[in-house]
């Protein structure tokens, strides 16, 4: 039984067709990685995916139901997104921004709605969040005081503290340093050890989607998609048809780096 | 760097208890102060003025011993208009608040979305027709309600709309209200201008039924209550409120509607005051917090206590004559918000 899955699912951004009749699905312990060139739809497919836009054809099933006939406070349960870039224009504090991703849990009922308050373990978790991110002597300070990668961590400590099963990630690591790119891809595999948990995200280096995804979907510029397991599916005349440009691979015992350029 | 705050959850946890009544105390500290400072704020504007009067000969005549001058001075004029002007800080106050976040700017004020302007235009023609008092306070509702389903009607279109499409829809329909008031204004006979002037600055000399307008900020109170939470969620974008449960359309739609009767009940009660609602809710948050379910109440209680003393001295400093409050909340407003930011850069 499939957590998510896609069928005939057409997209499209103004006249140019993204990806046409992708039937995937996604199963519980799975990570996947999107790969493809800018403006091939990446960003689009997994906002599909999290429900957030209509699809030009074609459905996205969440266990088994099409995802737009959740209620949006059940979703967010189910399923959690990591945008690719956030707005901060009222900042608040870490801690603040952090328990916003107790939402769905502290309004699920109408009573607690009107006397809204976070509870202990709300307060816990959210704790245990920001540790796991490094970002514990931090709860109070404000969201615009802190660094590019900081912020970072701190989006991605409120989307762990959503709990979601299933994690969609947009370009995670953008402005994380090395060590980071590297805790935070392994911290989100080691989640889908969990039963019924899934993941689902958009990379832009091919080796760590290597290291870290089992399988992949690849969106090709003239806007046709592939995907299945991940070592099936790479090698370098993929690739170069993926991203137009020349790649040369290097591989020991150990794994397989693919170089872009000569 | 570390204090209690900062410990891991795992230490607090246990302590959590004992800890959370003051916290909660804490959050509110400011509410409670602005509790305090609503009654004390209320009984100054009924003391000043060309009749002093003393706190017990207030408190005498309220309780109805006092004498028929007092009475008809409390009761008449001082009592309805310091309500009114109360109701109408809060109600400003509140309008600011859901704007900045529904439009995610924090130059939003209440009147930036036209629904002044469109209160002002059928104001000042109701004035030009020489209406009665009840049929301009009427007409200028009926102005408001019109601005506000053009500019939904506008924003809205065929697609979404984003905030950027929602603003520019409001400034530039409030521009052309903008335009309509000078054509009028120019038009209008010499005695009428006076009293156009007076309600385009802002001005509660007329007020005299405060209930309608208290009911409203009540009411709309407990609506921006309720969602105060998913407020905050919303504050930080649209489509990280989806994700996280929020039905952007839907709260988008409820904050719209709140904050247009609010502002157009507001300006029925007093015209045009300026800042009140654009800074009400940045000195609250300087004062106390973001999160919208301490901002709320406290911008509401801080913009209604700021106007009652607005008012107050606006019928005092050149008694006999009255100044327009607008005018005086500018005064007031304008440097205090400086300083404030100055502070919080600062710190």
């Amino acid at each position: 039984m499939s957590l998510l899955a896609t069928e005939n699912l057409t997209l499209a951004a103004g006249p140019t067709t993204l990806c046409r009749d992708l039937t995937v699905q996604f199963h519980e312990g799975e990570n996947w990685a999107i790969l493809g060139a800018n403006g091939s739809g990446k960003t689009t497919l997994l906002h599909t995916l999290a429900g957030l836009r209509p699809a030009e054809s074609g459905i996205v099933l969440l266990r088994q139901t099409e995802i737009s006939r959740f209620r949006h406070i059940e979703r967010a349960k189910q399923l959690g997104l990591l945008l690719q870039q956030s707005e901060t224009v009222f900042p608040a504090t870490v801690m603040e921004t952090v328990l916003t991703g107790r939402h769905p849990y502290v309004s699920d009922y109408f009573w607690r709605s009107i006397w809204q308050w976070e509870s202990q373990r709300d307060y816990q978790l959210a704790h245990e969040c920001l540790q796991q991110l490094q970002l514990s002597g931090m709860s109070e300070r404000r969201i615009d005081t802190l660094s590019g990668g900081e912020k970072r961590r701190v989006e991605i400590a409120t989307l762990l503290a959503q709990d979601p099963a299933i994690c969609l990630l947009d370009e995670p690591n953008n402005e994380l340093d090395l060590n980071f790119q590297l805790k935070i891809l392994s911290l989100f595999q080691q989640r889908t050890l969990k039963p019924e948990h899934l993941n689902i995200m958009v990379l832009h280096d091919v080796n760590l989607a290597l290291r870290f995804c089992s399988h992949a979907i690849l969106l090709f510029p003239e806007g046709t998609a592939r995907y299945g397991k991940i070592s099936e599916l790479l090698n370098t005349e993929t690739l170069e048809q993926l991203y137009q440009c020349p790649f040369h691979c290097l591989s020991d015992d150990k794994r397989t780096v693919y170089l872009p350029g000569n | 760097m570390a204090n209690w705050k900062t410990l891991p959850g795992k230490i607090i946890g246990p302590f959590w208890s004992l800890v959370k009544p003051f916290t909660m105390l804490a959050r509110f500290g400011l509410t409670g102060f602005l509790f305090v400072l609503a009654p004390v704020c209320l009984m100054l504007a009924l003391s000043v003025g060309s009749l002093p009067l003393s706190v017990s000969e207030i408190w005498a005549t309220l309780g109805g011993s006092g004498s028929e001058v007092q009475h008809a001075v409390i009761f008449d004029l001082r009592l309805p208009r310091a309500l009114s002007a109360f109701a109408v800080g809060g109600l400003l106050s509140l309008a600011g608040v859901l704007l900045q976040v529904l439009l995610r700017n924090p130059l939003a004020d209440p009147y930036i979305m036209g629904i002044s302007g469109g209160a002002s235009v059928f104001a000042l023609l109701a004035l030009t027709a020489g209406a009665s008092a009840g049929t301009l306070t009427g007409s200028a509702f009926v102005g408001g309600m019109v601005s506000m389903i053009i500019v939904f009607g506008l924003a809205h279109g065929r697609q979404a709309w984003t905030p950027t499409r929602l603003l520019l829809t409001g400034v530039v329909v409030a521009a052309g209200w903008g335009a309509l008031i000078s054509f009028l204004l120019t038009i209008a006979s010499n005695e009428n201008v006076r009293g156009m002037l007076f309600w385009l600055m802002g001005d509660l000399s007329h007020s005299r039924q405060p209930a309608p307008s208290l009911i409203i900020l009540v009411l709309a109170l407990i609506g921006a209550y309720v969602f105060a939470r998913a407020l905050n969620v919303l504050a930080r974008g649209e489509l990280t409120a989806a994700t996280l449960g929020v039905n952007p359309f839907r709260l988008k739609i409820a904050i719209y509607v709140i904050a247009s009767l609010v502002t157009a009940t507001a300006v029925t009660v007093a015209g045009n005051v300026a800042f009140v609602g654009l800074i009400i809710p940045h000195m609250t948050r300087l004062l106390s917090s973001s999160d919208h379910r301490i901002l709320v109440p406290n911008a509401v209680l801080l913009g209604g206590c700021f106007m009652v003393i607005a008012d107050t001295a606006a019928r005092t400093l050149l008694a006999p004559v009255q100044l327009p409050v607008g005018v005086i909340t500018a005064f007031i407003g304008v440097p205090l918000f400086l300083f404030l930011l100055h502070r919080s850069r600062l710190s």
